[in-house]
């Protein structure tokens, strides 16, 4: 980081939009020979209907491909002149500005049906790390739930209390349920404002599967100290962690290209960058005062309450005049990925409905253009995969249709006299520009990391980086094709309000996917793969040898997302140093504690607790009940009404256990105050013939278990309670 | 006539067995504590079965007695070292989190349920040890403003369309028939 030599708020509006018009132009550069060259071989070949949809759809694609290639061009010429000059970073003079933060700030944890431990292990690192830079003082943390499953919510509170008994942290690290889940994450997060927002000037808002050192907390935080025009700060979070094929991979590339790429995005978003939901920091007040998402008028998809609100809540910010900035150089920000291609397909579907719905937002009055362009950008970056879709369709079709007709392609000269290229040489000219604009951002990012030997060597060295790549890139185009076709059956079903059924949501127990999983959710996949390859060999062998890279991804579909899903090959790569990330070769301090940590409580995959194991706990642990009771809100004046159905459910609950009652009595019965402190008695003072066999043996469990175990064990606490009780 | 005599009214006295039966259910909610010493806890149960002994009610079965001792034995003591006048039961959760809290049962084991002169040490980590303690609440605004949208009369249409399932599918397929349509004929 520089020197402080930059104030954002004194940024001249006309840089902005000179750094804009020059990236268009730049796009309409490359874009414009290569849309030339392709109407030129329809031109020649005959124009009609099938080829003109085909150009178009190519535009579109070669446009969105040309515009990522030119950020990490970009990215990568203002690396090369030492960095960026307007970086939100360089706002700061970090070598003078030691003061202590006086703006109290929270650290926000919204979580929902995560993994406890998990949780509490992250919350538990970013905490030491402040304690570490001696900046505790000025942090209280909020872990915000929103779970809903018993399990989950019994699991939650009992590693929280670990937690802050561990850390001596009550009054510092706290932990809210919600009753009633509005408008899910976001809705979260505007509760804890709507209750607490106005004791602290800025939120960090983390994941439940973030990490954030406290070092770039600190420097987020006096980076917003610094500028009071700034309403959101979003760092760049590193993946890590990954275990499989698929998750390695990813850490991989984002690791090696991302730098490229983000220089390039600050680079013409400036202040109007976007919120990508975590790993940011807010300025409290502008964000309860504008960016409470409004509902969208008429029914769903693209009505009702906003589902993907982070862009939505830049955008409002920005509206409201409150710079946002991306801190593209910030270190210590970290967050990880999905471990298996289903588990990120499923990821995607949640935000392709999210950014699909933004549609309505594209054209909605008093957003900054900038804004209107970071929500097209998310709608094409998943409309994309329909249009190649089609692309590839009408490819085949074009090609079909010469074959059916019994004509042969005979070009005939260009439409422009100067150019006496032939018309394979053309053809070879588009593959190699398109080629070309795909690998761009690889070559630029070894190009980038030349001038850093010890980075190089934290990947391995040279010959690991680039077999890391060519492996990463062979894998990827392999997967290309299936994502393509994950995102077109998604936008489909979102236009048809359907929801889509995975038949099964099993994990193997190293993390790998499960065959049978593989299995249902590619056979179509694979059936298209083998199907259009017949049919692009009966057209022509050629075009079955052009198709061959996508239709392979397809007919390989299985084994392929099996094998980069399995956790095995991964730590194999893992040990061999390939596919390594500095962030893995010299781990910072922080993650290495959040491993040790996880390790020292099971690992990662701890077992799924049995049904009602949460409620079977809450109710005879002695401890698990008070801490469960601790974070109840007692009724000042009971419903009579509700007095009696409590009572009604509180006695089958003991009679007839657990099994007798709906899931939403026994969640009821969990949110009363009043019923969770008469179950905890009424059970232990209950003769044994009064109870449900099920109760009597926890009972017995309870005095035999309970005497040998630490008082709150940390992490899958409730796991314990067998399902077998019950049986 | 019935030469039998009428059945008391009064409940005949629990069995040993019963109280048996008690004591074990309390050595069991002890040792739910996490309280480890055997004659700890076998000195804890004798005393407080004791106590319930003598506080039997008729039809109250010793169980429920024995239960009800315990608590109203843990209430007093929670009420004591927490500087509480009620032994209700919020004070009685309280009590058990600080407990799990400061880890009194495996630090001060000797000291559980006892009335009388305990560490100071005890008394601080119990009352300092309170879960429910949060930063108060003062409610802000964040209302949404209603978005102001561009709405064009085809996306009422639109939106009309598709709150009938029927003519949202049949609108699809006429949709994309006639662009498939439109192509083909565009390409003959």
């Amino acid at each position: 980081m520089q020197l402080q030599d930059f104030d954002p708020e004194q940024l001249d509006p006309g840089v902005a939009f000179r750094r804009r018009g020059f990236v268009g132009v730049m796009v309409l550069l490359v874009l414009a020979p290569a849309v030339a060259l392709m109407a030129d071989l329809h031109l020649r070949t005959g124009y009609d209907g099938w080829k003109i949809v085909h150009l178009a759809i190519f535009t579109v694609l070669f446009g969105l491909l040309a515009f990522g290639a030119l950020q990490a061009l970009l990215g990568f010429m203002v690396a090369r002149q030492g960095g960026d000059a307007c970086r939100i970073s360089t706002s700061v003079d970090w070598a003078e500005d030691r003061a202590p933060i006086r703006a109290r700030t929270a650290v926000v944890m919204p979580v929902c049906h995560e993994d406890a431990a998990r949780v509490m292990a992250g919350v538990r690192v970013v905490y030491e790390s402040l304690e570490a830079d001696g900046r505790l003082p000025d942090f209280d943390f909020f872990v915000l739930s929103d779970s809903t499953d018993p399990n989950c919510w019994v699991a939650e509170e009992v590693a929280w209390a670990a937690l802050v008994r561990e850390l001596g942290a009550a009054g510092r690290i706290f932990y809210r349920k919600r009753r009633v889940n509005t408008n899910r994450k976001a809705g979260n997060l505007a509760d804890f404002c709507r209750r607490w927002g106005s004791h602290y000037r800025y939120m960090v808002v983390l994941d439940a599967d973030s990490v954030m050192t406290g070092g770039a907390i600190v420097a987020l935080a006096r980076m917003m100290e610094r500028n009071p025009g700034v309403g959101l700060i979003q760092a760049v979070p590193r993946l890590v962690n990954g275990e499989t094929v698929f998750a390695r991979l990813q850490q991989f590339a984002s690791r090696l290209y991302g730098p490229v790429f983000t220089a390039g995005i600050n680079y013409w978003q400036l202040g109007e960058a976007n919120y990508w939901g975590h790993n940011a920091i807010i300025r409290v007040a502008p964000f309860m005062k504008h960016c409470a998402l409004p509902e969208l008028p008429g029914a769903g998809p693209f009505g009702g309450r906003i589902m993907s609100h982070d862009y939505v809540e830049a955008a409002l910010m920005r509206r409201a005049g409150w710079q946002v900035w991306l801190a593209a150089d910030v270190e210590g920000s970290f967050e990880e990925c999905p471990a298996n291609l289903i588990d990120f397909a499923k990821r995607d579907r949640r935000w392709l409905q999210g950014n699909l719905q933004h549609a309505r937002l594209v054209v909605a009055p008093g957003f900054h253009p900038a804004s209107r362009l970071h929500f097209a950008l998310g709608i094409a970056s998943y409309l994309a995969s329909p249009f190649w879709l089609a692309f590839l369709v009408l490819s085949t079709a074009i090609v079909w249709r010469y074959k059916a007709t019994g004509l042969t392609p005979l070009p005939v000269d260009s439409y422009a006299a100067q150019l006496s290229w032939r018309f394979q040489t053309e053809a070879v000219l588009l593959l190699g520009l398109t080629l070309g604009l795909l690998f761009l951002p690889k070559i630029l990012a070894l190009l980038d990391l030349r001038s850093r030997p010890a980075e190089v060597a934290a990947f391995g060295g040279w010959s690991r980086l680039t077999g890391g790549i060519f492996m990463e890139t062979v894998l990827f185009t392999l997967l290309a094709p299936v994502l393509m076709l994950f995102h077109t059956k998604f936008i489909l079903l979102t236009l048809l309000r359907r929801s889509v059924g995975w038949k099964t949501q099993r994990r193997g127990r190293d993390g790998a996917s499960d065959w049978r999983e593989c299995v249902s959710t590619h056979a179509g996949h694979t059936a298209l793969g083998v199907s259009w390859l017949a049919l692009a060999w009966w057209i022509s062998p050629m075009l079955a040898a052009w198709m061959s890279p996508i239709l392979a991804g397809l007919i390989l579909s299985i084994p392929v997302s099996y094998f980069t899903g399995c956790a095995g090959p991964g730590l194999a790569l893992k040990r061999a140093h390939f596919l390594q990330t500095p962030e893995e070769s010299a781990p910072p301090e922080e993650l290495a504690r959040l491993e040790a940590r996880l390790a020292s409580s099971g690992g990662r995959r701890v077992p799924s607790p049995a049904e009602d194991a949460g409620l079977l706990e809450a109710v005879t642990d002695p401890y698990v009940n008070a801490i469960h009771l601790s974070q109840l809100r007692a009724k000042d004046e009971p419903l009579p009404a509700n007095e009696v159905r409590f009572a009604v459910l509180r006695e089958r609950l003991l009679r007839e256990g657990p099994a007798a009652l709906l899931a939403r009595d026994k969640l009821a019965l969990m949110q009363d105050a009043d019923s969770m402190s008469r179950l905890h008695r009424m059970l232990w003072a209950a003769p044994a013939e009064e109870l449900a066999a099920g109760w009597r043996r926890v009972l017995e469990r309870q005095g035999a278990e309970e005497a040998r175990a630490p008082v709150i064990r940390h992490g899958a606490r409730v796991a314990a309670v067998e399902n077998r009780i019950w049986r | 006539m019935n030469t039998q005599p009428a059945p008391s009214k009064r409940p005949p006295a629990p069995s040993e067995a019963a109280w048996s039966l008690a004591a074990e259910r309390v050595e069991c909610y002890l040792r739910a504590h996490h309280l480890t010493g055997d004659r700890q806890v076998a000195r804890l149960t004798a005393d407080l079965i004791g106590i319930a002994r003598t506080r039997q009610r008729p039809g109250v079965e010793p169980v429920t007695l024995a239960m009800e001792t315990v608590e109203a034995c843990m209430g007093a003591w929670f009420a004591h070292l927490l500087g509480a006048e009620v032994a209700d039961g919020p004070l009685l959760a309280r009590g058990r989190v600080a407990l799990a809290m400061g880890d009194v049962p495996a630090r001060w084991p000797e000291y559980f349920l006892r009335q009388g002169t305990v560490p100071v040490e005890l008394i601080r980590v119990m009352r300092e040890a309170d879960l429910a303690r949060r930063p108060s609440v003062r409610l802000g605004h964040m209302a949404p403003t209603p978005a102001k949208l561009a709405v064009s009369p085809l996306w009422l249409r639109l939106q009309v369309s598709y709150r009938w399932p029927f003519v949202r599918v049949v609108t699809g397929l006429v949709m994309a028939i006639s662009v498939l349509g439109t192509v083909w004929a565009a390409g003959r």
